[in-house]
């Protein structure tokens, strides 16, 4: 730990067991942008795709 | 073929192609957003780690009586070791009780709210927070500084999600994801909250990726001490944009800019058309001014910093030249109607064609970006571009659906579907392009007239992107005169909230 608090812990609580949580959903989050980016694109295709097919 | 018909061809595909660069913005656009996807596997999280600095909060404040004191409590009570928090108030010379206020908090938390005064304030915030920044770095307390605004509201975990980057070295500075937070907030409050999701959530995200990042927001910056030194001590005082300078400044210095789009800040933004744009104008001159700050570093890539790689020029160029785009394609697409209709026609579907993937694609990744936003802001996020644009966007995914339906509808209205009918709404449809920021200006006009209905009739119809476009001409205009900064204080009610 760079410059940080000597004592691992804070309020009565595990700052590293906090850090891993926050850092497990800040992870998570990101995955969740990136298959919503997946879905969006696939939105688009199938959208190229009925036009063609139903509206052109 | 002689010459007169091979140069008759060239200027013809010419102006195709000057038509065509009306779409470069949004596929611009679009690859910005297909990058947020690869910020899944390049962002910083390999690199934190639980860090807590002692971190010095500087709040500019003038005049801020109304929100000072609950911005003090919402600081302290922060989720962060209460030794390791300071807050420096710098009093900007305020008429109002800000003083009062900020010394009543300082005996409340003795040790950890400091009130400086300016006598002499209205120099802007850059010189405010040189004022503080002096003081804060005459003593070595201080390992990391918190530079914000006096209104915004820091979720309670949120600088501890910020000091975590800092756990690395190489990185100088940290932004946060500002939030439009009016409670409860008007049509152009959830325009902005939108506009918010596209330009923070999204782009910054996707510059993340780059390595290069444009701005660090005003109201949440959190710098290291060693940055704060390596850009000179003092934040930039001879433009608009001293954020950007900011920012430009630490990543020359050799120093990584992150932004965490996980800790959250609430704002206020302006709930009139020209409160945002007064706002927005002097955001969009200070743009003009670091575009030509600094020129020598436009698509000339560097192995010390990331802000001169291709990309990342070209996403800022797009939005820096949009109205330029707008207009040259709606001039061309006139042009071509009168030289050769049919080839006009086909090049304006091609054109919205291009406009409306990417638009579908933008829109409705960045309503699943900020479900929170999307819930509240869904029906601006939808009319971003304006009723008009997304009627011609409408037309061109059905148009043949969308032909008969205006056929029936003139009928009813008994209009005569005539050619010369037909061909007056189609260079309307020409020209919207550069006429849809005029419309969106109206909005501005007509701000606080006809009790308060024709400034949002006009937003809705040109468009809150347009609008955005409009205040960027102008402030081409404003910097080729010459014209004076004026640093126009954004007012704040104190209206904004944590969500329930």
């Amino acid at each position: 730990m760079r410059n940080g608090i000597s004592n691992p812990t804070w309020d009565g609580r595990d700052l590293l067991e906090q850090h891993d949580r926050e850092l497990a959903t800040s992870v998570r989050e990101e995955h969740r942008l990136a298959r919503a980016e997946m879905y969006c694109f696939l939105a688009v295709v199938a959208f190229i795709i009925v036009r063609q097919m139903w509206f052109a | 073929m002689n010459a007169a018909s091979i140069a008759g061809d060239v200027g013809l595909w010419a102006l195709v192609a000057l038509v065509m660069l009306g779409a470069v913005p949004l596929v611009a656009a679009s690859y910005q957003f297909a990058l947020i996807g690869v910020h899944r596997f390049r962002n910083h999280y390999d690199d934190v780690a639980p860090y807590f600095p002692r971190v010095a909060i500087l709040v500019p404040a003038w005049n801020e009586a109304a929100v000072i004191a609950a911005s003090i409590d919402r600081l302290i009570g922060l989720d962060y070791p209460p030794d390791r928090l300071r807050v420096y108030v710098v009093d900007d010379a305020s008429t109002d009780a800000t003083p009062d206020v900020v010394q009543a908090k300082m005996l409340e938390y003795p040790g950890q709210v400091v009130h400086l005064r300016r006598e002499k304030g209205g120099e802007g915030k850059a010189h405010t927070l040189n004022h503080g920044l002096g003081i804060i770095l005459s003593d070595d307390w201080m390992q990391a500084i918190l530079i914000m605004d006096a209104d915004v509201i820091y979720e309670p975990d949120s600088l501890r999600l910020m000091t975590r980057h800092l756990a690395d070295p190489a990185v100088g500075a940290v932004t946060a994801y500002i939030k439009e937070g009016s409670q409860p907030g008007n049509y152009l409050q959830r325009f902005i909250a939108y506009e918010y999701v596209t330009a923070q959530a999204a782009a910054r995200r996707s510059q993340n990726v780059l390595g290069a990042l444009a701005c660090l927001a005003g109201g949440a910056q959190l710098h290291s001490r060693a940055n704060i030194e390596a850009i000179g001590g003092r934040i930039d005082t001879s433009s608009l944009a001293e954020d950007t300078f900011t920012t430009f400044n630490t990543q020359l210095a050799g120093n990584r800019v992150v932004f965490e789009g996980n800790a959250t800040v609430w704002a206020e933004e302006p709930d009139a058309v020209v409160g945002l744009w007064k706002q927005r104008l002097r955001w969009a001159r200070g743009n003009v001014q670091v575009t030509l700050r600094f020129r020598e570093l436009w698509f000339r890539p560097h192995e010390k910093h990331r802000l001169g790689s291709i990309s990342f020029a070209v996403f800022w160029f797009c939005l820096f030249l949009l109205p330029i785009f707008m207009i040259i394609a709606s001039a061309a697409l006139v042009i071509l109607f009168f030289v050769d209709f049919p080839l006009s026609w086909e090049t304006f579907h091609r054109l919205w064609i291009v406009n409306a993937l990417s638009y579908i694609f933008i829109t409705t990744f960045a309503l699943r970006i900020d479900p929170h936003t999307a819930k509240k802001a869904w029906r601006e996020a939808l009319l971003f571009p304006g009723l008009i644009s997304v009627t011609i966007i409408v037309y061109t995914c059905t148009p043949h659906l969308f032909v008969w339906c205006m056929h029936h509808s003139f009928n009813l209205l008994h209009i005569p579907w005539t050619p010369p009918v037909l061909h007056t709404i189609i260079l309307f449809a020409y020209m919207w392009l550069a006429l849809c920021m005029l419309v969106a200006y109206l909005g501005k006009k007509f701000d606080k007239v006809g009790r308060g209905l024709l400034s949002p009739f006009f937003v809705y119809l040109g468009g809150y992107g347009p609008l955005l476009c409009a205040v960027t001409f102008t402030s081409y205009i404003y910097e080729m005169r010459g014209a004076e900064m004026v640093w126009d204080k954004t007012e704040k009610t104190g209206k904004v909230g944590l969500p329930q």
